[in-house]
């Protein structure tokens, strides 16, 4: 994006100061190390991830291979593939994944529309701005947890002020909202929708904010107006922006599970149970290590992948960073 | 600006004042949870639970006397959260600005795979790091310590820290850095003089959203922590049992929870997008 420019400008006007070799001008004693003095920077965080994420990972392939038993004895048994085709025979596997594709999708979409309209309303207004992003951002700086525990009082069947406004107008009297398939995942799409489309919202208005007027000016000479230039003018420059915001908020969606795990638990009966929370019940509840890392292993390639549409996203196509 | 030129087909005052509408009904329902949450951790007991919900009430700072003076006071873990959201920032940012200037400025073939491989470490779902780790741990008697949790939010922090500092090094024109050059600087003197001053309020912002995500973990610090090392957050959840909650008692840990991560939000709005997109969007 405009960073790609800046660094070409930066290089560009490097050659013209100093000629051919200007990384030639400054290290004098880091010259005899073989490798380069911004290699030499990273080099530490780089150990360092490497220690944090390949031995989890070579640790976790490992256990997924192994009937991993901590009593009476701690001691792993290998058993070959037997996990992963216990995972493919599992039909709650295969359930929580399709509970994740509705819970993702359902917020994806919902905030997607409502954070698109907030972000074309708050550019529209004149006064204002700064006070509403104020009040937007706080949700997202809450803890999962504490989002959990206010929407578990505000759904409570018999205090809680949402369901009390519901009950107003004939909906859930009597009715747990928690308590039935269909309206806690609703409940746990909402929650999600709360406290994160203002995200897409300021990543929408950010690109909102550098589209150049005359792009409107001369959409305007050729008659489009109104929503005729926001669906041919506004939205395809708005694309990139969407994009990015779509895979955060995926790969968030599929990483955490805090405000599921402490108000449903992934109940009634497993219609709120995301691909994080059966994993992390698998492994760290039901100790069943090897198995929750099997299916961890998935959850991991899954969301690798979209990371890698993410950099796509992000960096451009392949190659033409370097 | 012209901001409000658009000619939709509606009548003049819906375009004019559609917009504010729609905006302060959107800010009423992100209010809303948060205002009747501190409302209800200054009710007593009875009027808590009324129905019809009470919206005037004889308030009472009982449940925040309690939670800091009471038998069971929440000083301990507000205590483990400050180490552990202090400890992962300053390890975090200091790796992450001298990593993230090297990999601004490193000319390298395989530069974004390496990028795209640092980010991943991030985007690896939680349970995904945490079932190894608590394997390792187990094995190096990690669990239960602050280095532990500190060490298992630098993996979400770390990489989060070099992206962004990055984006923020990427700004800094590398003309300036010859200019030092030419006068005789060193490559370190370089970076330390003349392009980390111009990115200080970029790490200030970084050190304050890894901070906010430390503070506001629950998963790791669940696993890895006991009573002794435990977080805020998971001391939350554990006001919560079958046998009754202390509803007052919860909706004033969180208020004591989320008051200062709502403040650092909005102390750094500016830095907010490119913070939480790791600098993949810039306002």
């Amino acid at each position: 994006m405009v960073k790609h420019q800046q660094t070409m400008e930066g290089s560009g006007v490097r050659s013209a100061y100093v000629g051919e070799e200007p990384d030639e001008a400054g290290g004098s004693t880091l010259e005899s190390v073989p490798v380069s003095f911004e290699m030499l920077l990273l080099l530490p965080s780089v150990i360092i991830l490497a220690v944090l994420s390949i031995i989890p990972l070579v640790a976790m392939i490992y256990l997924s291979f192994h009937e991993v038993n901590f009593t009476p004895v701690e001691e792993q048994i290998f058993i070959g593939v037997e996990n992963y085709a216990q995972m493919v025979g599992d039909g709650s596997f295969w359930n929580a994944w399709k509970v994740t594709v509705v819970y993702v999708g359902g917020s994806l979409s919902l905030q997607l529309g409502l954070g698109v309209f907030i972000a074309v309303m708050l550019h529209r207004v004149t006064a204002g701005e700064n006070l509403f992003t104020s009040i937007i951002i706080m949700p997202m700086m809450i803890a999962p947890v504490v989002v959990g525990l206010i929407w578990q009082f505000l759904l409570d069947p018999s205090f809680g002020l949402y369901t009390y406004l519901l009950n107003q107008v004939g909906l859930f009297v009597n009715q747990p909202i928690l308590g039935d398939s269909d309206s806690a995942m609703a409940a746990v799409i909402l929650m999600d929708t709360w406290q994160w489309t203002p995200l897409i919202v300021l990543i929408v208005l950010a690109r909102l904010k550098s589209i150049p007027q005359h792009l409107y000016e001369a959409a305007r000479v050729d008659g489009a107006t109104g929503i005729t230039q926001f669906r041919y003018v506004t939205l395809p420059l708005l694309k990139p922006a969407i994009a990015i915001a779509l895979l955060l908020r995926s790969m968030d969606l599929m990483r955490y599970f805090a405000k599921v795990f402490i108000t449903t638990g992934g109940g009634p009966s497993s219609s709120t149970k995301i691909i994080g929370l059966y994993v992390y019940e698998q492994a760290l509840r039901f100790f069943n290590l090897g198995y929750g890392s099997a299916a961890g292993l998935v959850l991991l390639i899954v969301t690798i992948l979209m990371g890698l549409a993410f950099v796509e996203a992000t960096m451009g196509g392949a190659g033409d960073d370097e | 600006m012209s901001k409000a030129r658009g000619s939709w087909a509606l009548p003049a005052s819906v375009r004019r004042y559609g917009p504010v509408a729609a905006l302060g009904l959107i800010a009423t329902w992100t209010l809303l949870p948060l205002v009747w949450m501190f409302l209800s951790s200054l009710k007593i007991r009875r009027s808590m639970f009324e129905f019809p919900p009470t919206i005037f009430f004889d308030p009472t700072l009982r449940y925040y006397q309690e939670m800091f003076l009471g038998s069971n006071p929440v000083t301990p873990y507000l205590l483990n959260s400050v180490i552990v959201a202090l400890g992962t920032a300053v390890l975090s940012v200091s790796l992450g600005t001298i990593g993230g200037y090297g990999l601004s400025r490193l000319d390298l073939r395989g530069k974004k795979h390496l990028a795209f491989w640092i980010i991943s470490t991030r985007m690896a779902p939680i349970v995904v790091v945490v079932i190894p780790l608590f394997y390792i741990y187990n094995a190096l008697n990690l669990l239960n310590t602050h280095i532990g949790l500190i060490i298992a939010h630098t993996t979400f922090n770390l990489p989060f820290a070099i992206w962004l500092m990055r984006s923020f090094f990427d700004e800094v024109p590398v003309a300036l850095e010859e200019a030092a050059l030419i006068d005789g600087a060193t490559k370190w003197e370089a970076f330390r003089k003349v392009s980390l001053p111009l990115v200080l309020p970029g790490m200030g912002a970084t050190a304050i959203i890894a901070i906010v995500f430390s503070w506001n973990d629950f998963i790791f610090a669940l696993i890895f922590t006991s009573n002794a090392t435990q977080t805020m957050p998971v001391a939350a959840s554990q006001l919560v049992t079958q046998t009754g909650t202390l509803w007052g008692r919860v909706m004033a840990t969180g208020v004591v929870i989320l008051l200062p991560m709502v403040t650092f939000g909005v102390i750094v709005k500016r830095y907010l997008v490119s913070g939480l997109t790791m600098g993949a969007v810039k306002e």
